[in-house]
């Protein structure tokens, strides 16, 4: 049984929000669907994609995903169904190879994941997540890179619950491992603080990762299962019991999706995934700014102190591309870029009239950038003022390690590659765990700075400066090395940030949404 | 981007394929707590050793599965089983001149670990490298 048991027939874009290079793919492949079935797959198919379209948060968020059918035929139709676990003893040949009792659990329904991938590699190469629906009424699936689940009522939940894990990066938050009163050992979680972001070991209502979201007086640890929940539903806290422990590791909310199947997703895991799609939402409006700003004789930036906590942008153009944005203060206003959706080389200009930033004001409102390589990397920029010239940066495809530099040519509307520039600067020195797609630069009077941050982290980045000793930015030169940010609020988009020094204040940035 | 995509089997890990794609990445949208620690992660190398990148990721490889029930009592826990062959994938950024892909896994984790990225260098398993060959 196998590849020889069917064939890859082809594939639909059953929802198509735009370019696949943009929006998030979900790819929905059939397994034990003969050749005259594959109709009934595209039902099912469309059928999960209204469930997705259906499920909050992705029903907000559909605009910035497509969907893709995988049509493939098999032999035959259904599973394996060994009788070995109690199934019918059914063992059809199908081209996935999808078989029940894995390990001897009637319910642990697989597939043969790599030949499910490469088959997508082939079809869809941008996908970001794969579910596979097995022709199949017997309730089972399983999770992985791959997620599998049948046409049992009610398997889809499997689905959502697997991409919380693939997709989203989301822990289990249920408090049992094999089950509730057949655990061993599961009494207390282990003092060591999970990756995830919807679980943690951390019970204080002040530190805990999703403070942000709890109103005061409502974290209390003492709330553990099995009581009914004392607080209405929706409540954020800290409740006691989670990721396979009874103690000593908390969750969000009293029930999420990823504690029991049919639930909704609690907040947290809401925020994460749509916080983890922001970047494929077509259309994404410059809104506000959330601003912050350096705690002198610390490392931390703080979100308000010395600032206005959120400013307004208005007046953007409709095709303003809130993904690739920058700001700097020339010493008189405080500016705000971005570019036009789609393309490479035309900029968009705000200028802060003391109530927002408003587009063309005190400034040129369309920019241009001239003669850059053919392989400058447009997908973010930054900009910074030296005191002398109006600076913008973009990063070498493929050398996120080299800026490439241009500056305005007074009197026109463009940026102009190596004019009164360096054209090609190196940076070094770095460590590893940069995240070269978060950067932003500016000059704060004596050094021109640049931050990236660490991969991973919202709340923590790499400060280095132009050395001109050696014609680099080195990290650390001149700098404190590492810095956080602290009071990041909740509605802050962490996946592009700016930064800029106003002669007094070094200020930093996040949009909201 | 670059996606690689590795089969292990019995304990070994294979790098299957390596292609280019041209897709946008989604954020990083987990708030990392200083405590937090990554399980297993991928390292970019040049032709030095340097490490140009790291990514980190839970373990690809699991130790055990989740189930799930129909029963609305117990629609999931999950049941000890190492899957002797399996498939995960990566995406990677194009850095010209990355060689090699390193997967490391960190060592057991102890009550009181802290901050693997402040501290001296993290006690971890190579769990396997591989030569680019993609340029």
């Amino acid at each position: 049984m196998g590849a020889g048991d069917g064939a890859v027939v082809g594939t639909t874009k059953i929802v198509d929000n735009g370019p696949d290079a943009q929006r998030y793919n979900v790819v929905v492949v059939a397994e034990g669907y003969r050749a005259g079935e594959l109709a009934q797959f595209a039902t099912d198919a469309q059928n999960l994609a209204s469930t997705l379209a259906a499920t909050a948060p992705f029903d907000r968020l559909m605009p910035g995903i497509n969907v893709h059918r995988v049509d493939v035929s098999s032999t035959d139709s259904g599973a394996d169904d060994p009788a070995a676990c109690g199934g019918t003893g059914a063992a059809p040949a199908t081209f996935f190879d999808a078989r029940f009792c894995n390990n001897g659990i009637r319910r642990l329904l697989v597939v043969d994941s790599l030949r499910v991938v490469q088959t997508v590699n082939g079809e869809v190469p941008p996908w970001h997540a794969i579910l596979v629906i097995v022709n199949s009424t017997v309730y089972g699936g399983s999770g992985g890179d791959v997620a599998v689940y049948s046409l049992a009522p009610g398997a889809v939940e499997i689905a959502l619950h697997e991409m919380g894990h693939s997709a989203f990066g989301l822990a289990d938050e249920y408090e049992y491992y094999a089950g509730c009163g057949r655990d061993a050992n599961r009494d207390h979680h282990p003092a060591v603080e999970p990756l995830e972001p919807n679980v943690t070991v951390d019970g204080n209502g002040a530190t805990i990762k999703w403070r942000n979201l709890i109103a005061a007086g409502t974290a209390d640890c003492a709330l553990c299962d099995p009581q009914p929940s004392p607080v209405p539903a929706g409540t954020v806290g800290a409740f006691e019991g989670a990721h396979y422990y009874h103690c000593d590791a908390y969750r969000p909310e009293l029930n999420c999706r990823m504690r029991v199947l049919g639930q909704p997703f609690c907040a947290v895991c809401a925020g994460v995934i749509e916080r983890t799609l922001q970047p494929h939402q077509p259309n994404r409006t410059l809104v506000s700014l959330n601003q912050a700003a350096w705690v002198p004789g610390t490392s931390d930036y703080r979100f308000g102190f010395r600032s206005i906590p959120n400013i307004q942008i208005t007046g953007e153009p409709a095709d303003a591309d809130a993904a690739r944005w920058s700001m700097l203060h020339d010493g008189s206003v405080y500016r705000l870029y971005s570019f036009e959706q789609g393309s490479d080389d035309r900029l968009y200009q705000f200028g802060y009239d003391g109530l927002s930033y408003a587009f063309g004001f005190r400034s040129i409102p369309r920019l241009t950038l001239v003669d850059f390589p053919a392989d400058a990397d447009a997908r973010s920029f930054s900009m910074l003022h030296d005191g002398s010239n109006y600076r913008l940066y973009l990063r070498r495809a493929g050398h996120p390690r080299t800026l490439y530099q241009a500056a305005w040519v007074p009197g026109t509307t463009t940026y102009r590659f190596g004019y009164r520039s360096l054209p090609r600067i190196p940076l070094t020195g770095f460590p590893a765990a940069a995240d070269w797609d978060r950067w932003g630069m500016l000059h704060d009077g004596s050094a021109y700075r640049f931050y990236v941050f660490d991969s991973g982290s919202n709340d923590r980045f790499y400060q280095g400066a132009f050395n001109p000793a050696t014609g680099a930015y080195e990290y650390g030169f001149n700098s404190i090395d590492r810095l956080s940010l602290l009071g990041t609020p909740a509605n802050s988009l962490t996946d592009s940030f700016a930064m800029l020094h106003d002669g007094a204040t070094y200020r930093f940035y996040f949009q909201t949404g | 981007m670059r996606r690689l995509t590795f089969a292990f089997r019995d304990g070994a890990v294979e790098l299957v394929s390596e292609q280019r794609v041209e897709m946008r990445l989604p954020a990083r949208s987990a708030p990392r707590v200083a405590a937090a620690r990554a399980e297993f992660w991928y390292e970019l190398r040049n032709a030095q050793s340097d490490v140009l990148y790291r990514l980190d990721s839970a373990d690809p490889i699991p130790t055990d599965v989740e189930v799930f029930s129909d029963d609305p009592e117990r629609t999931v826990e999950r049941a000890p089983h190492a899957p002797q062959e399996g498939v995960f994938t990566v995406l990677l950024p194009e850095i010209e001149d990355a060689e090699e892909v390193r997967l490391m896994r960190a060592a057991p984790a102890t009550e009181g670990a802290v901050d693997v990225r402040a501290g001296a260098a993290e006690a971890a398993v190579e769990v396997g490298r591989f030569r680019l060959t993609e340029k």
